[in-house]
């Protein structure tokens, strides 16, 4: 009996123990549950929301660019892209066997980006789908069950590489367009807009399950350029056969017309056709040539009104010219010299002479502020991104530069040469001063700018006003007439347009670095003008590299313009 | 029997001491209404919760929930009136049974999620680890009664082959939560037998020193969420990631909770089988530290007034059942939600009342069922 009292006691305790054990062991879980939920409380409650709640940028579509005829030279456009999800129970021979009827691609790197691939992870085809692609596609959609669309916004220029250098380009980074040269640069930030942002609450698998605008997006301003994109188009064809720059600018406006620069590149695909950096060099703004004789108008013009020289001053130009002190010849282009020169002839036949002996005369001073004045080797200030300034030399820059200024110096800017180097958009606001005798606004891009519903159109500023007396300008205007009816551009005297101009050749012993010989034997032929000369209503400049023919050129252009595209660009203004 | 066992036992602790004098004071209803109490209160809050769930899953979901709590109530109250012989006398039957069935289940079980734990018997789908929760500790009970108590040591050998052929044919499934429930049911029976405290130093010192080998019999899987537990960045996507989320919906949770239907964590999809194992982090979530210590109170209470007329009955064999299923209801819940905070590896034990799922609920209902039995007969 005492046994199986004990018996029952020895049960007693040990459910005695167990429950004590049971009470124990629940405090001990909720203890932990409560270290959880209150201590730990705002950093779960943190992970939690950011579980499912996600924000996102809105990206506003990119303004549009326009040309004065309100064609479109760039905007943008949504592209389909296909995006495959990794799924470990999907073999790639499955994908490759259902796609390759319908779309082209790099197969082996795909299987290897696709057997890479974590499971849920997301491979992007990289090409956009052409229509027909898409099509088929969304037709057929139903046999994959890890295949989804995407849509990105592209950017699409209709007149490709004939603009590329004023619109320049866009590349895509984060799903956003980003400009990266030209227009598309510098106004890169009107055009973009302010993005907006997105609440978006996503479940475990990523699915969207509702999304709301916190901040809705402000759209991206239009521009309207001052290009005709046609005529753009037009001296593009003309000029493809060659390197260098046309520009045609609106000596009424200082608009630029047309400005090319050759060669070029496709701003819709800018890296992968077979353009060569030097594709993207713009020529524009970033090409530095010596002016050479088609600073002679300038030169000439502040030597008369200096009173260094008068129109009846006359030299004898044997072909060459010895300076008096350190009898160093100076030759003439021709040979055996122009005979009796004055300063009409001078510029008329481009006589060097003259020009040696006129530039002894006035001294550095007078031919930098000569050249200066016309904005020579200043930036222009155009709406192009990173403008060179170029140069116009003078004692006080070589004495920088801890050299000595020597008369050979002074003798040859006098015809435009030795370190004086200029940008072509230089040269055409210069030709625009001179065209206007000196009263002109800054040569520029942009027309107007739409801001919500409203266009606003751009002010432009006046150039620094030239002051020469009348005479002096209509010297000049008559020496650069005649120099296309008997002088050095006679041949096009039959063009009815009236063009008055200058020509130029540059001598480029200094440039090496050219791959083609042939081309480099060759100098550099200018040419600036305007026209019709008693009126002028365009101003133009053509510089084409290693080849001679720019004032044919110019012809053919100063033509195009009058026959073709004048009409409609003066009923037209916007 | 002596006349009045409480003088002899009043050397015994002093709460052994008070739960006595309950008996005397002609209380000995209290347990069983307290349990009952308990029962249907855990009930409604498993309502609660499963209709939370099911917003977010199929429509019958919430109905079925109902008609199998509805079923269980019945199959207790069944039980509870069947005849005593039943259960002591057919307990070797039973067990027998259930050891043929879990043969059965490796030749001719259903294989789902990797693991052959069911039975198909026509339309109904039948898992013989779930019968074995109750038969084991039925026969279990019966032997022991039978022994000479307090239990020893060389009679634990025969006790210890009861519950180790269940349990190692319930981890070759692989269901190694289900087999540590029967495993340890069945310890703790040979525990409050009274085997002596140096028989259980000596055995724990034999189970420490054979970890390494029963390491490699666990499967990989198994291995892999123990070394998770150690080490939970080790594997941030695969096992991890369900502690990860569930532990986020509880202590998102706060003290009261994100309210009824609130669980963000369960309407987004990140809490994996928050309807079954993982309800518990879902009731976290939704009524916070509040609701989840009033369930664990709520259970541990059932489990005390269970070990408390487990302490009044008369018979071996009353106690020992009794015990065991007190433990039952405490090692599932224990298990379940220190999973859930992830104090312990994942395994796949359900949650008692609140895991959806029939075997999870009958096995309840039967469990009570006995206890009221029990009760019944021993005092009646």
């Amino acid at each position: 009996m005492i046994k199986l009292i004990n018996t029952q006691k020895v049960i007693h305790q040990r459910i005695v123990i167990s429950g004590l054990a049971i009470i124990g062991i629940t405090f001990m879980i909720i203890w932990q549950y409560a270290g959880i939920t209150i201590n730990q409380n705002s950093y779960f409650l943190n992970l939690s929301n950011n579980n499912f709640k996600k924000s996102a940028l809105i990206t506003p579509p990119r303004g549009t660019i326009y040309d004065r005829n309100m064609n479109v030279l760039a905007r943008g456009e949504y592209a389909h892209y296909l995006t495959l999800t990794k799924q470990n129970s999907i073999p790639f021979s499955l994908i490759q066997t259902s796609l390759s009827p319908h779309i082209k691609t790099d197969w082996e790197k795909l299987e290897n980006e696709y057997n890479q691939a974590l499971e849920g992870g997301e491979i992007n085809l990289k090409d956009p789908l052409t229509q027909t692609e898409y099509t088929t596609l969304a037709l057929n959609m139903w046999s994959l069950p890890n295949l989804r669309f995407n849509e990105a916004l592209n950017r699409i220029y209709p007149f490709g590489p004939s603009a590329a250098h004023i619109t320049g380009y866009t590349t895509t980074t984060d799903n956003k367009l980003i400009g990266k040269n030209g227009i598309e640069l510098t106004f890169n930030e009107h055009l973009s807009g302010i993005p907006g942002w997105l609440k978006i609450t996503k479940n475990a698998k990523g699915q969207v399950q509702a999304q709301s605008e916190i901040i809705p997006p402000i759209t991206g301003m239009d521009i309207q350029l001052t290009i005709d994109a046609n005529l753009q188009q037009a001296i593009y064809d003309i000029m493809s056969k060659y390197q260098g720059t046309a520009i045609l600018v609106d000596t009424q406006t200082s608009e630029i017309l047309a400005a090319v620069s050759l060669p070029s590149y496709d701003p819709n695909n800018p890296f992968e056709s077979n353009e060569t950096p030097r594709s993207f060099f713009n020529r524009l703004t970033h090409g530095l040539y010596p002016p050479a004789s088609t600073v002679k108008p300038f030169i000439a013009l502040e030597a008369l009104e200096q009173k260094i020289i008068d129109r009846k001053t006359v030299i004898d130009d044997p072909g060459y010219y010895i300076t008096p002190n350190s009898s160093q010849r100076y030759n003439d282009w021709l040979k055996h010299g122009h005979g009796k020169v004055d300063v009409h002839r001078a510029i008329t036949f481009s006589c060097d002479t003259f020009f040696y002996q006129l530039a002894e005369k006035m001294g550095a001073y007078h031919l930098s502020h000569a050249m200066s004045q016309f904005g020579l080797g200043q930036k222009t200030l155009i709406e192009l991104p990173s403008e060179k300034s170029g140069l116009v030399p003078s004692p006080s820059w070589k004495n920088m530069l801890g050299k000595k200024w020597y008369l050979g110096d002074t003798i040859n800017i006098g015809i435009g040469q030795g370190a004086t180097q200029v940008t072509p958009l230089q040269l055409a606001q210069a030709i625009v001063l001179l065209a206007n005798h000196g009263q002109a606004k800054n040569i520029h891009l942009t027309k107007a700018l739409k801001d919500q519903d409203n266009w606003h159109p751009r002010l432009v500023e006046e150039a620094a006003p030239i002051s020469y007396s009348p005479e002096n300008w209509t010297i000049i205007d008559h020496a650069l007439l005649d120099v296309l009816q008997t002088g050095t551009g006679h041949r096009f005297k039959d063009n009815p347009h009236q063009i008055a101009g200058k020509t130029g050749t540059a001598q480029v012993v200094n440039i090496k670095n050219h791959s083609d010989d042939n081309l480099q034997s060759h100098d550099h032929s200018l040419f600036i003008g305007y026209a019709p000369s008693h009126k002028p209503e365009i101003a133009i400049v053509v510089i084409l590299e290693h080849h001679p023919l720019a004032v044919s050129t110019a012809n053919d252009i100063i033509n195009i313009y009058f026959n073709e595209y004048r009409d409609p660009y003066v009923k037209k203004p916007h | 029997m002596s006349k009045n066992p409480i003088k002899q036992e009043s050397s015994g602790t002093l709460s052994l001491d008070v739960l006595l004098r309950m008996k005397k004071h002609s209380i000995s209803l209290a347990p069983a209404h307290i349990s009952a109490f308990c029962t249907l209160l855990l009930l409604l809050l498993s309502c609660i919760f499963q209709y939370s769930a099911s917003t977010h899953l199929h429509n019958h979901h919430f109905t079925n929930h109902l008609l199998r709590i509805l079923a269980a109530m019945f199959v207790a109250f069944l039980v509870s009136k069947v005849s005593p012989k039943w259960f002591k006398n057919l307990s070797f039957l039973y067990y027998l049974i259930g050891v043929g069935l879990l043969i059965l289940v490796h030749f001719k079980g259903l294989t789902i999620k990797g693991a052959s734990r069911w039975l198909a018997i026509g339309p109904i789908r039948v898992e013989p680890s779930e019968f074995m929760k109750i038969a084991c500790p039925l026969y279990m009970a019966h032997c022991l009664s039978y022994l000479k108590l307090p239990l020893h040591l060389s009679h634990f050998l025969f006790c210890a082959n009861i519950i180790l052929v269940p349990f190692f044919l319930i981890a070759k499934q692989p269901d190694l939560g289900t087999g540590i429930i029967v495993l340890s049911i069945g310890l703790l029976q040979i525990f409050i037998s009274g085997l002596s405290y140096r028989s259980i130093a000596s055995l724990l010192l034999i189970f420490i020193a054979s970890i390494p080998l029963l390491w490699n019999l666990l499967h990989t899987y198994q291995q892999n969420r123990i070394l998770t537990l150690l080490d939970p960045s080790s594997d941030p996507l695969g096992t991890g990631y369900h502690i990860m989320q569930s532990k986020i919906a509880i202590g998102s949770g706060g003290i009261w909770g994100k309210g009824l239907l609130g669980s963000t964590q369960v309407f987004y999809q990140f809490l994996p089988e928050f309807h079954t194992d993982f309800i518990f982090a879902l009731i976290s979530e939704e009524s916070g530290l509040f609701g989840a210590s009033l369930i664990l109170f709520l259970l541990c209470t059932l489990c005390m007034s269970i070990l408390v007329m487990a302490l009044q009955a008369k018979s071996i064999f009353a106690k020992l059942m009794l015990s065991a299923i007190a433990f039952y209801f405490f090692i599932c819940s224990c298990i379940n939600t220190a999973m859930v905070c992830g104090i312990i590896p994942v395994v796949g034990v359900p949650l008692p009342f609140f895991s959806y799922g029939g075997s999870n609920l009958m096995v309840c209902g039967v469990a009570l069922g006995i206890v009221w039995h029990l009760h019944r007969i021993e005092y009646d």
